[in-house]
C-alpha cells in the first residue's frame, strides 16, 4: 500500500497544484495584463510630468515621497499587527 | 483482548473518525460560503467565488454521509451543527491578504491533504457503499483544492504572496491534530480500521508528511512562497517522532 500512495501523492502534485494554476490561468493573465496596464500608465505619466515645468516637477516628487512614506508606513503598521497574531491553521481529514 | 473487543474498539475509533469528519465538513462549508462573499467583495474572478459556493453546497453534502457513517457505526453525531469556525488569517492582514490566507490554509493545505488521505484509502474499501462514498469525497475535495490553488495563482501574479512563508509554521501546525507526531495506543494502529474508512495512526502522518513534501511546499514555492519555515516546522516535528 505505501508504494501505492507514493505513487498517488506524486500524481497529486499534477493533479490538484497544476489544475489550479490552469484554473486561474484566465485570471492571472488578467491580473498581469492589468499589472502591464497600470505599469505602461505610470510610465506614460512619468514622462508627462518630465515635460511640465521644474515646480511642478518638484510637486509631484513631493507627493510621491509622502506617498512612499505613507505606504512603508502602512505596511508597517500591518506587519507589526500581523506580528501581533500568527494565525492559524484549517484541520482536514 | 478479545476478537470481539478489538472490534467494538475498531467500530467506535472510527465512528470517532466520522464525526470528526463530519465537523469538519460543516466548518468547512461555513467557510467557503464566508470566502465565496468576500471573494465578491474583493471583486475576484467570478469563476473563483463560484466555486467556493458550489463548495460550501458539496461540504454540506459530505456532512451528511459522514454523519450517517458515524451513526452506522454506532456513534452518532450531534443533533445541532457545531459552532461557526473562526476564521485563521493573522490579525492586521489587508482584506486580500487574508482571504489568501483563508483559502491557503482551507484548501491548498487541509484539502489537499485530505485528497491523500482519500486516495490512500479508496483502494482499502472494500464495501462498495463506503468506497462510493470515498469517490464522490476524493472528486469533489479536488476541486476545493484546486479553488484554492487557483487563487494562490492569481495572487502570485499580483505579487501577493511572499507574505505567507513566515506565517506557515502557524498555519501548519493549526492543521493537524496535538498528537499527530505522537506515538498512540496501539488500537489507533490496527490496519483493519482500513475498511471502515480510516487511516492508522502512523499512516496518517506518513501521508501528511508526504502530501507536505511532495504537493502542498512544491505548490507554494512555485507560487513565489518562501516554504523554508514550513520545512523546518515540519523537520523540527519529524526529529520529535523519530
Amino acid at each position: 500500500m505505501s508504494e501505492k500512495t507514493n505513487v498517488s501523492v506524486r500524481k497529486l502534485l499534477r493533479v490538484l497544484v497544476a489544475g489550479g494554476v490552469a484554473l486561474a490561468g484566465s485570471s492571472a493573465a488578467r491580473a498581469q495584463d492589468q499589472q502591464g496596464a497600470t505599469q505602461t500608465e505610470k510610465t506614460d505619466k512619468a514622462k508627462q510630468q518630465q515635460q511640465q515645468p521644474q515646480d511642478d516637477a518638484q510637486k509631484a516628487k513631493a507627493e510621491k515621497d509622502q506617498k512612499d512614506k505613507d505606504a512603508q508606513k502602512k505596511k508597517a503598521d500591518e506587519q507589526k499587527k500581523a506580528a501581533d497574531s500568527e494565525g492559524g491553521g484549517v484541520k482536514g481529514w | 483482548m478479545t476478537a470481539e473487543v478489538r472490534a467494538a474498539t475498531r467500530r467506535a475509533l472510527a465512528a470517532s473518525a466520522w464525526r470528526f469528519r463530519w465537523s469538519v465538513e460543516c466548518d468547512a462549508s461555513v467557510r467557503f460560503e464566508r470566502l465565496a462573499a468576500r471573494l465578491d467583495a474583493l471583486d475576484a474572478p467570478t469563476h473563483l467565488a463560484g466555486l467556493a459556493r458550489r463548495s460550501a453546497a458539496d461540504e454540506r453534502r459530505h456532512a451528511t454521509h459522514c454523519a450517517r457513517l458515524a451513526a452506522e457505526l454506532g456513534g452518532p453525531v450531534l443533533e445541532r451543527a457545531p459552532p461557526p469556525p473562526p476564521e485563521v488569517a493573522p490579525v492586521g492582514l489587508a482584506e486580500e491578504d487574508a482571504v489568501t490566507y483563508e483559502l491557503v490554509a482551507a484548501c491548498c493545505v487541509a484539502e489537499s491533504v485530505s485528497v491523500a488521505v482519500l486516495t490512500a484509502l479508496l483502494p482499502a474499501a472494500r464495501d462498495p457503499a463506503l468506497h462510493a462514498v470515498l469517490r464522490e469525497l476524493a472528486e469533489d475535495e479536488i476541486g476545493h483544492a484546486r479553488l484554492g490553488w487557483a487563487h494562490l495563482a492569481v495572487a502570485a501574479g499580483r505579487g501577493r504572496t511572499a507574505f505567507l512563508g513566515p506565517l506557515l509554521p502557524a498555519m501548519l501546525a493549526g492543521s493537524v491534530d496535538e498528537d499527530l507526531f505522537r506515538p498512540v495506543e496501539p488500537e489507533r494502529e490496527d490496519e483493519a480500521l482500513l475498511a471502515l474508512g480510516v487511516l492508522p495512526h502512523a499512516v496518517k502522518r506518513e501521508l501528511f508528511v508526504r502530501a507536505l513534501e511532495e504537493v502542498v511546499f512544491p505548490g507554494l514555492d512555485g507560487a513565489g512562497v518562501d516554504t523554508e519555515p514550513g520545512r523546518a516546522w515540519l523537520a523540527a516535528r519529524r526529529i520529535a517522532t523519530s
